[in-house]
């Protein structure tokens, strides 16, 4: 009788860990949308705006976050070596990272980040929750301070990005507000899909989502000499090198004829 | 405005800022006969290019300035095709053992340390070295041929005795054929490890124990620094894919125009003139790695690649 006992406890802890704090059942899906639906490198690409819009319920407010997909990455890392001289020291092997991560917020999230900054963790957003999620493979370091040098350095990249507040609110009909996020997707992204998600936060818990793909694409010049570059790569490194040693020839055709006769 | 996508390099650049990059280096590289890689490679990191990008695309870019800078020398007399063919065979086998020695020394672990002081060292010694000797030529104007062979005469005794023997008409003197070889083959490894082009170390090579003059010297770089960078291009497209052929061709049409100027430049300075300037190139550069290792980094981590 008294070792049946001793197992009640224990499930009750198993229980806690597996129950979840997310609302899952009463999640709705929020009517949002986002333009253009893939982005296509060309020759003149800068970075571009990505539009995102939708509803949510009046009181609630938003998050929009474009994430890429999970990435590994080897970086090196910058150490005194003789207590003296900075320099690369040894290599920091990163797992699950996102190759992009740009998040957006309505100015009421900015309030809930002051008040509770465990908030973001639990609700499985922001750069605090990157932070734990990471992998971080390092002889000698700590982690929380490579953490956080990797955050600096995507953000250095454009490729991480936070901004509060930077998400408008349109007007109120009934008890919906639309909203609107003017995402900028640097200049640095990576081809492959994305995704768009949109989040619906109630004293600070998430009430709805909705998620949606992004391409992103090369077209024109750049797909031409990319498809060039890693399915022909020898041909690639000739024609790179023909063209460089033409380009000098056209050069000295035009500017060094005539003048340079006569042995030093 | 002006700007162009890039796509191995996976970013977007300024046009008229790659242009002008590539025009200043290629007004460097006429002048001295130098690839400038040493130079273009950290200005192209420090844009947002890709280390391991940026250094590849910028042999590709050294490919046309130097044909461009050789071709400006060639026709005024400049280029030692007999001693360039022999350092470059040197060069070649240099670099394979070079390649080799970074690998047995990346097994060691401290490689990326003991490559950075190899590099100061250099640069400081051979910086300082040209400075200080250019810098007494130009003083004593008058003197310069007696004090100098009294002062060397153990060394030209000593290559003098080497066999194969042979005139090297351009550049006016009579070496064994084993001096360039030799010497080709120590700034192969140098480069090698350093993972520069090597125009750096071999111009004062080429002046101070090969005794060639100046101005052959920097037509004879030029025409070596081409072939190796013709290597490097396809060797770097075929097997890792890091030459960016737009950013290349941006930085080519800059630095071609450049090694032009850079050429007449150099045919109006006397070689003394030319030495110091190059020499306080070098200690520039010199100067600013050694900031590079000691003062305290803005981001703890960094890409892979580059020099």
């Amino acid at each position: 009788m008294i070792r049946n006992r001793i197992w009640i406890p224990i499930v009750i802890m198993i229980a806690s860990f597996m129950w979840h704090p997310q609302p899952v059942n009463s999640m709705v899906s929020v009517k949002a949308k986002h333009e253009p639906n893939l982005i296509a490198i060309g020759t003149f690409f800068n970075g571009t705006q990505l539009t995102v819009s939708g509803k949510v319920t009046t009181e609630n407010e938003v998050v929009v976050i474009v994430k890429g997909k999970q990435e590994e990455l080897t970086l090196k890392k910058k150490g005194k070596a003789m207590g003296l001289l900075w320099m690369n020291l040894g290599d920091v092997h990163f797992k699950n990272v996102p190759n992009l991560y740009i998040l957006y917020s309505s100015k009421g999230m900015m309030e809930l980040a002051a008040s509770d900054a465990k908030a973001w963790e639990q609700l499985g957003i922001g750069f605090e929750y990157l932070k734990k999620q990471m992998e971080i493979e390092a002889v000698q370091a700590k982690r929380n301070d490579l953490a956080q040098e990797f955050l600096k350095l995507k953000q250095h990249q454009g490729l991480y990005a936070y901004h509060p507040g930077e998400i408008s609110i349109g007007e109120k009909s009934g008890t919906e507000k639309s909203f609107k996020a003017l995402v900028w997707i640097p200049p640095r992204i990576s081809l492959g899909e994305y995704q768009v998600q949109v989040m619906e936060i109630h004293n600070g818990m998430i009430v709805g989502t909705s998620m949606d793909q992004l391409k992103v694409e090369e077209q024109g010049i750049p797909a031409m000499i990319s498809s060039l570059a890693f399915n022909h790569s020898l041909l690639y490194g000739f024609l790179a090198v023909l063209i460089a040693i033409a380009a000098g020839l056209v050069m000295d055709f035009f500017f060094g004829t005539g003048k340079g006769g006569g042995a030093h | 405005m002006f700007h162009l996508y890039l796509p191995i390099a996976g970013n977007s650049v300024n046009i008229l800022l790659i242009f002008g990059l590539g025009g200043l280096v290629g007004i460097l590289s006429g002048i001295f006969g130098v690839g400038g890689g040493f130079l273009m490679t950290p200005l192209l990191i420090m844009i947002g290019i890709p280390p391991t990008i940026a250094a590849a695309s910028d042999s590709n870019q050294i490919v046309g300035a130097s044909t461009s800078g050789t071709l400006a020398h060639y026709k005024m007399g400049n280029v030692d095709f007999k001693m360039g063919i022999l350092l470059l065979i040197g060069g070649v086998i240099g670099g394979t053992l070079g390649v080799q020695v970074i690998k047995v020394l990346r097994q060691m672990g401290n490689a990326d340390f003991l490559i950075k002081i190899t590099y100061v060292l250099m640069l400081g010694f051979v910086g300082s070295y040209m400075f200080i000797e250019s810098l007494q030529a130009l003083k004593k104007k008058e003197t310069p041929a007696i004090a100098a062979p009294q002062k060397q005469s153990k060394y030209a005794k000593l290559i003098g005795k080497l066999p194969w023997q042979t005139d090297f008409e351009k550049s006016g003197i009579r070496l064994s054929m084993l001096m360039p070889l030799v010497l080709g083959t120590f700034v192969g490894i140098l480069a090698a490890i350093m993972g520069v082009g090597g125009g750096f170390i071999m111009v004062p090579v080429m002046v101070y124990l090969l005794r060639m003059p100046m101005h052959v010297v920097v037509g004879t770089s030029l025409f070596q620094i081409l072939f190796t960078c013709v290597n490097v291009t396809i060797m770097q497209s075929y097997s890792n894919h890091t030459v960016d052929f737009i950013l290349a061709l941006i930085l080519l049409l800059g630095s071609t125009l450049g090694a032009q100027f850079g050429a007449k430049i150099s045919k109006k300075l006397k070689g003394d003139q030319l030495k110091i300037l190059l020499a306080s190139l070098v200690l520039i550069v010199m100067v600013k790695m050694l900031l590079d290792l000691l003062l305290t980094p803005h981001i703890m981590l960094a890409l892979k690649g580059g020099h």
